[in-house]
């Protein structure tokens, strides 16, 4: 009898201490080149979407290939992401951090390859 | 087993933010050389929760209403090596002894989020280059003993590996190393002192 008082009770406070159950929060990066003139919806659009990392000292990597002689590297820590352009004219890199992230952000820009083609980069918060 | 030092030398990268206090157990496998002199194999492991890390800590305080866990934190160690010691009074009932091993070393830290299914797991490699420890053998009987000990290691991390999902996203080189150690408490159980 007074086990199951016991056991009642416990319950009772276990389930009254509790909030709604919740997830890791998530901060992301969608990045997107097109080619300057395609559509973003065309299939030579190249995309991807890194999510930062929640544990100190983890990293993410993520690579995104523009054509045969440009690339953007993507590394993201729990506090920031850094792009990085390679075989690129004008913009080498940028850094962004989780609280831009976090407050919503958006940029976009333009670089061209070495070979000469020219790309439209969009950068956002929210992934497509 | 308590963390001290820094896992890397990033900002705010201690070896305690990322992992708990660590309870564990260390093998040991050799033979006296002399009549004072121990050499001999060790391997051990060691198991956790999460570090003192606030965003972390914060994520892994479970606060539902479905008693489960939506979001578990784990931590561990592996370690394995050489060692040598050096006891002072090898005949007797109560024998002091000094040691040093050296050998690598394994960490790892996990976070699951059991609601969106994501496991995020970061591991790093490095050496232990000295693992000095103190102790009183007790000799029971004539081939037990029972020793108390000290210990305290230094060591290195130099490769960092994680994982989403049990996928590799990253596994590279740690750019700015840091020492860190360990300080051991434990009880050992010696066959054949």
């Amino acid at each position: 009898m007074r086990l199951r008082t016991r056991t009642l009770i416990l319950v009772t406070v276990l389930a009254c201490a509790c909030t709604n159950p919740t997830g890791l929060p998530h901060s992301r990066l969608w990045f997107q080149a097109t080619p300057s003139g395609a559509s973003s919806a065309s299939t030579a659009a190249r995309s991807t979407c890194t999510e930062l990392p929640e544990l100190l000292g983890s990293v993410i990597d993520d690579a995104v290939s523009l054509d045969s002689g440009a690339s953007a590297a993507i590394s993201a820590s729990r506090d920031a992401v850094s792009l990085r352009f390679s075989g690129t004219a004008g913009l080498e890199k940028r850094d962004i951090t989780r609280t831009q992230l976090d407050a919503g952000y958006a940029d976009s820009f333009q670089v061209r390859s070495s070979a000469g083609q020219a790309y439209d980069i969009s950068l956002s918060s929210t992934c497509k | 087993m308590v963390p001290v030092g820094d896992a890397s030398g990033a900002p705010g990268d201690a070896l305690h933010q990322r992992y708990s206090d660590q309870f564990g157990m260390l093998l040991g496998l050799g033979a006296k050389v002399s009549e004072a002199i121990y050499v001999g194999t060790y391997f051990g492991g060691s198991f956790g929760t999460n570090g003192g890390d606030t965003r972390v800590d914060r994520a892994c305080t479970d606060r539902d209403d479905n008693l489960q866990n939506d979001i578990s934190c784990g931590s561990g160690t592996l370690r394995a090596g050489l060692e040598l010691e050096y006891h002072f009074q090898p005949a007797a009932r109560v024998d002091p002894w000094l040691g040093y091993g050296i050998g690598p070393e394994f960490a790892t830290q996990s976070i699951t989020d059991h609601v969106r299914a994501v496991d995020e797991t970061t591991s790093v490699t490095g050496w232990e280059y000295a693992r000095l420890a103190g102790g009183i053998n007790f000799r029971l009987a004539r081939a037990v003993g029972l020793a108390p000990t000290l210990e305290g290691s230094l060591g290195q991390f130099n490769t960092s590996r994680t994982e989403l999902n049990s996928v590799k996203v990253h596994d590279a080189a740690i750019p700015d190393r840091a020492l860190h150690g360990w300080i051991t408490v434990g009880l050992r159980l010696i066959l054949f002192p």
